[in-house]
């Protein structure tokens, strides 16, 4: 290279396109920074009821949007087919129910229904409407759409989800209309929780929808490709916007219900914006940055991230406690046909054996779990019934601790013994080795798996953890049988124990150890039986829990599910949100969305 | 020069890299899997040779870590509490591990104490252990795979070109599918068609399958190509002349010549192979817990928060730095040496 | 991959926020791929450099800097556009892995659900986009290639 020496510089097309591209890429990317062009839109203001309901609360102000991340977007907006939580959440904000149950209190308030009788038999129930309410296109609401709504629900050929929660004693209820404002439900039997039914069943606009469903297309109306102006409801907002991918929007319902102590019209807020946020992390980090105001859902782990970020923000945190979720383990006790799956039939042998499932429990470390899963934020669970659902906890329940030596002197007792290289065995010599089968897209409950799978390896039992994938889960547990033991979780839509008949009960559609069966094969299984029935037609509340305290000490006696452990719910807010107020019934952070108002915006 | 620098330096990272992965046994302190639940998340231990009263020790030695009470994984030394660091500790087995282990180890501390050179991780388990054995499970990984998918280049590419004709045809055309396809999606695209979970000896020889079947295209090429070119040889004619059969040829005259490229190619592929493995057991399709591998250890820093607060759990990517560049380095030396490109 | 609030952006501001996004996979890909271009390009230089064609423009006076991008670079652009078509399949295998820890919402993500959810025909879908895309790539760099380089036309 000794030809060339310095001259003075000659700049060739190569450097001026280069100089110019990188100078065009920095210019850019500044003028994105700077970039703030939002418009906020004009809300509307109508007249409010004639009656509404008047919210307790701090009176706020009006203005400004709600930014809220959701995981994964809906699917839907029709009430009758939407299944997925995402799709629900949204729903919930559009639609207003009859009797509807305040997360906080974990009450029953009048909604749409101002105030009801029931008669001295507890089977009918006479609810009187709002008068002069509307719906949010400015329809007149009455009695009409609340029957053609339960009419669209209780109609078989449509599969509505609703149907199972509107049945009693396998009958489901009868609507007839008294009045303009008058309706009488009728029950089979007299039901306990009977006002708790009718909490976020969507009352539907008869005016946009009777057509639709008498030309049988219901289940594909209101999908997310409908014009704004073709879906209106009783909630707090109406659908504005629906962005693939990226969002929707939802604007303020002009004619809502509501009103603040002053006569103010509720909502405050003029809009929401559901953000589709990939993974939980991206949205804790999104929440941090102070680009959404809300988050829910939090892992322990973010949870401890943001928390020690506050400073930086200006964000509030909330840990409410134990919700209603709990974690546990089941063994498959199907009765399987003789062919079929011989490996897991062998297995069942053990499975089978009370002291084997009372050892696995007494074995498993729940407070290990709950620091090092949790970093604390959790409670380690003997029963189903978690801490957090106060009111029907048993709380004489005895609370083993965690004994490595118990566990042993019980598999002894039950005939097992261990061997030279220190394996479990059987009484016929067979070493004890099973799977766990879990949901991989759930972190936490992964990561318990890997805590009882060493657990375990310490009674020498051969454990080893296969994350499948959900939908193979629900596959295994539901239809094949096919799996040695699974880790699941379950989460109550409420604190009363009826919608959890299905779980307890023999025949139920989920009685996830044992779904083949029909009648209960075993004494306990048909006291749990019967109790559950009791406890669901008594209308006092202390015989209720006192038969309810029974299934709680049969289920920990026998041990068809190990329970382990219930998350704390968590949850975060800007600091500048009014009467945010999460709770552990519900979705956690919206469920008073018409009262929440921002400070300064 | 350039050319035995360059050896020395690939020698320099892969042998010490090798023979630690190796003793894995002996230089790790404890097992690999067995969670020390009171001590999460720990940071690196810091050997000391001043203890508090200042007094210099000639042997190093530790102090007790003590949870700070606020706070999840803060900890502090104890410094009222200290274990020597003792050297060949002769540790009773703690918990069945599969797999070869020994009674000794390198250095450890006394019992109460613990020794986490390069921290812990969310269970409690040592992280220095698990970097040995993880090491010893993905290089294993690579090099397994990468013997299968030359052996299988081998196989193909010689046959291809020995017979020549419509088999030759038929097989480059089928290599040409290999070659066009990007390697990772091919992988996931095989990984999907196969069962998502399995016990882990058997997920074990099915990654190894797996991956080895994704790399076999170039090298059947090189081979075919140096076959074709030693099948006219006049050595070879003559030897056909004398009635030698195919097999004879094959083992004798021609397979010889490729030897130049067999190790070439594994030396390039091996690398690959461990970076797939590391790529699948990241994202969770490859070895699953609580088997340790590079892959599935750097999995646990998907989450944000813990890679900016526990920095020593990024350790595992830092090892694949001197394994990756010292196959390489090593390929390029081979490469060279076989003459195939002039520097 | 966009800024929240960035559907109510001009066609233009979406195209400067997304290019804002893309800053961090983009160099995370670019510094993967550049060692083994800049090798190739080293060698090809060293080895267009000494011929004496290049002597002579340094002879008429043409500075170095026109001598170097203009003259050599375009003699030695070659095995640099072979390698473009290459790097096109390595990249796409680059970037499975990127998108998915940069939660861009890409191709790799979709294969990565698709493989946990056993969704077999997204599998084949998203190979078979990826084949196409290095088919036209490799031809696009083939293509290029014949423009850029006379020597290839006459033979």
């Amino acid at each position: 290279m000794t030809y060339f020496r310095k001259t003075q510089p000659h700049h060739t097309m190569i450097q001026r396109l280069l100089t110019l591209t990188l100078g065009g890429y920095v210019i850019s990317v500044f003028a994105c920074v700077m970039w703030s062009g939002l418009v906020t839109p004009r809300p509307i203001f109508c007249a409010s009821a004639q009656e509404p309901l008047i919210a307790e609360g701090e009176v706020g102000r009006y203005g400004g949007r709600l930014v809220v991340a959701e995981r994964t977007e809906p699917r839907t907006l029709n009430p009758i087919t939407a299944v997925d939580l995402a799709s629900r959440d949204i729903i919930r904000r559009l639609n207003a129910d009859l009797i509807h149950i305040n997360c906080h209190t974990q009450q029953t308030e009048p909604a749409l229904a101002k105030l009801w009788k029931v008669s001295a038999d507890g089977r009918r129930y006479t609810l009187e409407l709002r008068r002069g309410l509307r719906f949010s296109d400015g329809h007149p609401f009455s009695a009409d759409d609340v029957l053609f709504s339960f009419r669209v629900y209780l109609d078989e050929s449509i599969h509505a989800p609703q149907r199972d929660l509107l049945t009693v004693a396998g009958e489901p209820i009868r609507v007839d209309k008294l009045g303009p404002y008058t309706l009488q439900f009728e029950l089979a039997q007299p039901y306990a929780a009977a006002e708790r039914i009718f909490d976020s069943v969507a009352i539907l606009p008869l005016h946009l929808l009777e057509r639709v469903y008498q030309e049988g297309k219901l289940s594909t109306a209101w999908s997310l490709q409908t014009p704004a102006d073709q879906i209106a409801g009783l909630g707090p907002f109406r659908f504005k916007t629906y962005v693939p991918g990226q969002h929707l929007l939802l604007e303020r319902n002009p004619y809502y219900w509501k009103v603040d102590r002053k006569a103010n019209q509720l909502p405050y807020l003029h809009e929401i914006d559901f953000l589709f946020v990939g993974n939980q992390d991206v949205q804790a980090m999104r929440f941090q940055a102070g680009e959404t105001d809300v988050i829910s859902g939090l892992s322990a782990e973010s949870f401890s991230a943001l928390e020690a970020r506050r400073h930086d923000g200006n964000y509030r945190l909330y840990d409410l406690g134990p919700g209603l979720e709990y974690d546990f383990l089941f063994f498959n006790l199907n009765s399987l046909a003789p062919g079929a799956a011989a490996e897991v039939v062998r297995k069942q042998r053990w499975f089978r054996e009370l002291k084997f499932r009372q050892a696995v429990s007494s074995a498993i470390d729940r407070a290990a779990i709950v620091r090092l899963v949790y970093h604390g934020r959790a409670a380690p669970l003997w029963s189903h019934v978690t801490p957090g659902n106060r009111l029907w906890l048993n709380s004489s329940l005895p609370r083993p601790d965690y004994s490595l030596a118990r566990a042993r002197t019980l598999l002894k007792s039950a005939g097992f013994h261990w061997d030279s290289k220190g394996n479990l065995a059987d009484a016929n010599g067979e070493t004890v080795q099973f799977s766990i089968i879990t949901s991989s897209g759930n972190a936490p409950r992964a990561q318990i798996a890997t805590m009882v799978q060493s657990d375990l390896a310490q009674l020498g039992m051969d454990v080893n953890v296969i994350p499948l994938e959900s939908r193979s889960v629900v596959d295994r547990v539901f239809k094949t049988h096919d799996y040695d033991v699974c880790m699941l979780g379950l989460v109550s839509g409420d604190t009363d124990p009826n919608p959890e008949m299905n779980v307890w009960l023999s025949g139920g559609s989920m009685h996830l150890w044992n779904l083949v069966e029909r009648q209960p094969e075993l004494p306990w299984e048909a006291e749990i039986d019967r109790l559950m029935r009791e406890q669901s037609t008594r209308l006092n509340l202390k015989a209720r829990k006192r038969l309810y305290d029974r299934v709680q000490v049969l289920v920990q006696e026998n041990l068809p599910l190990i329970c382990i452990v219930s998350p704390d719910v968590l949850a975060g807010g800007k600091s500048d949100l009014g009467n945010f107020t999460p709770t552990i019934l519900g979705d956690y952070t919206l469920w008073n969305v018409e009262q929440i108002f921002l400070r300064q915006h | 020069m350039g050319r035995s620098r360059k050896l020395y330096v690939a020698v320099g990272l892969l042998l010490p890299a090798h023979l630690l992965v190796l003793g894995a046994s002996f230089l790790s302190p404890y097992d690999p899997d067995v969670q020390n639940r009171a001590l999460p998340f720990v940071p690196p231990t810091r050997p000391h040779w001043v203890d508090a009263r200042g007094k210099w020790h000639l042997l190093p030695f530790v102090y007790a870590y003590m949870a700070l009470p606020d706070g999840f994984a803060a900890y502090e030394p104890d410094t009222k509490r200290a274990f020597p660091v003792r050297f060949f500790v002769n540790s009773p087995r703690q918990q069945p591990v599969g797999g070869t282990y020994s009674r000794y180890h390198l250095f450890g501390t006394d019992e109460g104490g613990r020794i986490f050179l390069l921290g812990t991780d969310r269970y409690g388990r040592d992280q220095l252990s698990r970097l040995l054995y993880g090491g010893r499970v993905s290089l294993m990984t690579g090099f397994i795979a990468a013997v299968l998918s030359v052996g299988l280049g081998l196989l193909l590419g010689s046959v291809a070109g020995f017979y020549g004709g419509v088999i030759d045809g038929a097989m480059m055309r089928f290599s040409d599918l290999f070659l066009a396809l990007p390697w990772l999606y091919v992988l996931f695209a095989f990984r999907a068609f196969l069962p998502l979970r399995t016990p882990p000896r058997e997920s074990f020889t099915l990654l190894i399958m797996i991956i080895g079947l994704i790399g076999w295209a170039r090298p059947a090429r090189l081979i075919r190509g140096s076959v074709l070119s030693a099948k006219n040889r006049n050595y070879v004619l003559a030897a056909r002349g004398f009635g030698a059969s195919d097999a004879y040829l094959l083992q004798r005259h021609i397979l010889p010549q490729t030897v130049g490229i067999v190790v070439t190619q594994a030396g390039l592929l091996i690398p690959h192979y461990i970076l797939a493995e590391v790529a699948l057991s990241y994202l969770g399709l490859g070895i699953g817990e609580p088997t340790p591998s590079l892959g599935n250890m750097l999995a646990e820093v998907q989450i944000q928060s813990i890679m900016s607060s526990h920095w020593w759990m990024l350790l595992p990517g830092v090892a694949l730095i001197p394994l990756v560049a010292g196959y390489y380095s090593l390929a390029e030396v081979l490469h060279q040496r076989a003459g195939l490109i002039h520097d | 991959m966009v800024s929240i609030g960035s559907s109510e952006l001009g066609w233009w501001g979406k195209m400067l926020d997304i290019l804002a996004h893309l800053f961090l996979p983009v160099t995370a890909l670019v510094l993967s791929g550049l060692p083994v271009l800049v090798r190739h390009v080293r060698a090809a230089m060293i080895e267009v450099l000494s011929s004496p064609f290049i002597r002579a423009a340094r002879a008429h006076g043409i500075p170095r800097r026109s001598v170097l991008f203009r003259y050599g670079l375009r003699a030695a652009a070659n095995p640099l556009v072979s390698l473009l078509g290459l790097s096109l399949a390595i990249l796409l295998s680059g970037s499975l892995l990127v998108e998915i820890i940069m939660s861009w919402p890409g191709v790799g993500p979709l294969l990565l659900q698709a493989v946990l959810t056993r969704d077999v025909y997204v599998v084949v879908g998203v190979v078979m986009f990826s084949t196409l895309v290095i088919f036209t790539g490799n031809l696009a760099a083939d293509g290029l290639l014949y423009v850029l380089d006379p020597r290839i036309r006459n033979d």
